[in-house]
């Protein structure tokens, strides 16, 4: 009885808190294009060497059209084109859970040292991350059950919310004064 | 000889540690923790005189000490967080909202209780103990776990206490769990296993806390220079990148 009082009672504390904290912010995520690009600018002033893999080469990989030509002029090698496809599917998808990995760790350098941190904003950050990392594993598994051709809508999916995601902490460390960006770049470049 | 020095053992590192604190300066930076190690080791001197001397009333006076020793230990854990987050405040302002939330969690957990008349954990004080233990390990798991995720670099001698404070307190659960389910049986060995770590830990904190040890400080290279080497490093980049494209388009 106690354990189950202790549960029922975390777990109602908990959707209390994201309701009130963390939905709102959710909600009202979209930056205007302006902002994203200036928060985008802070992101590689801090840390250059990060960068997102390219939305072109996902596309290219899943091109429904390139498949089609395979069908009609070689069908022979259909079998072979698409398990070549859905390696390069999944090397794509692995380079996006490093990037995701990299940017989480800047993340964290910015928020442990911001005193403007607000506690909304790092349940969305992790709340955003979280969702992320599942989409990319449903795509791996996606890729690996129905072939690349099949998960390319989920691709466009997760470059919006990374997008989302690099907006939020790139306009986080907007907000940092130039000392805390020199000690996080120096952080940076002693963890890379 | 030895077993007339063995009751003093725990006191006489007590003090050892107490007289590190002074010389190290280590008393100024963590004042609530020494503070803790002086009531604790009064404790063990009051509890021996009335052992000797007044052995009937030797119960009580354990556990009123007892009580007054582990309410202090919130006083360590509320030290420690300001210590290890002061240059953090991003992380301190994450530990105070899910501190808050942890404390809720067992307020309502406690309200919940009172409601359905499931008073278990009043009725005897070693259930008391363990609870209080219990919220204990909780805040420290907290601390170690935020400590973790943001990678905050702590010194020797914060985490001698954060991670030596947090071992007797799991330590402390568990003896207390067991004594709760073995009963009289398991007295014996509750002792012994309380003597034990308790020891043990005095000689973590003795190692931990003999000199002054700061946390490891990230020393930042003067902007303009940090600045000149991203721009160098950016540029690198997008030549790299450039290169690539130009090496595709010019594929026959």
């Amino acid at each position: 009885m106690t354990s189950l009082a202790l549960i029922a009672s975390f777990i109602v504390l908990a959707i209390l808190l994201i309701g009130g904290l963390a939905w709102p912010k959710i909600l009202n995520s979209s930056l205007p294009m302006k902002a994203k690009n200036e928060a985008r600018t802070q992101l590689m002033s801090l840390a250059g060497d990060l960068e997102l893999p390219s939305y072109v080469l996902a596309s290219g990989i899943s091109d429904p059209l390139d498949l089609q030509f395979v069908r009609s002029h070689s069908p022979k090698l259909e079998k072979a084109f698409i398990k070549d496809r859905a390696q390069l599917a999944r090397l794509w998808l692995q380079e996006n859970r490093y990037f995701l990995n990299r940017l989480m760790r800047l993340h964290r350098l910015i928020a442990r040292t911001n005193p403007s941190l607000s506690v909304g904003t790092e349940l969305r950050v992790m709340a955003i991350g979280g969702i992320l990392r599942g989409v990319l594993v449903a795509s791996e598994l996606l890729v690996l059950l129905a072939g690349p051709f099949r998960a390319r809508h989920v691709a466009s999916l997760a470059m919006g919310i990374f997008d989302d995601l690099s907006a939020t902490v790139g306009s986080l460390a907007g907000t940092l004064d130039a000392g805390q960006k020199a000690t996080i770049r120096a952080d940076w470049a002693r963890m890379a | 000889m030895a077993a007339y020095f063995t009751p003093f053992l725990s006191t006489i590192l007590l003090l050892g540690l107490l007289i590190l604190g002074l010389r190290s300066r280590l008393l100024a930076l963590y004042p609530m923790f020494y503070f803790y190690l002086a009531t604790v080791a009064l404790c063990q001197l009051i509890r021996i005189a009335i052992i000797n001397y007044y052995k009937s009333y030797y119960l009580p006076v354990y556990w009123y000490t007892q009580f007054v020793c582990v309410a202090l230990g919130f006083g360590i854990l509320w030290e420690i967080y300001g210590a290890v987050f002061r240059h953090f405040p991003g992380t301190a302002r994450m530990a105070r909202f899910l501190v808050s939330f942890a404390l809720a969690t067992v307020l309502l957990n406690t309200l919940i209780q009172i409601a359905t008349a499931q008073s278990a954990g009043l009725s005897s004080v070693i259930s008391l103990e363990k609870n209080m233990r219990l919220v204990q390990a909780g805040l420290l798991a907290l601390g170690i776990a935020l400590v973790i995720h943001y990678e905050i670099p702590i010194g020797k001698n914060a985490g001698g206490i954060l991670y030596g404070y947090g071992a007797f307190v799991i330590t402390s659960v568990l003896l207390l769990s067991l004594r709760e389910h073995f009963g009289p049986s398991f007295y014996t060995w509750w002792d012994a296993g309380q003597v034990l770590s308790y020891r043990t830990i005095l000689a973590v904190w003795l190692y931990t806390l003999h000199s002054y040890c700061p946390a490891p400080k990230v020393v930042a290279s003067p902007a303009m220079a940090e600045d000149y080497y991203w721009l160098g490093k950016t540029t690198q980049t997008s030549l790299a990148k450039l290169k690539r494209s130009l090496g595709k388009a010019l594929q026959p």
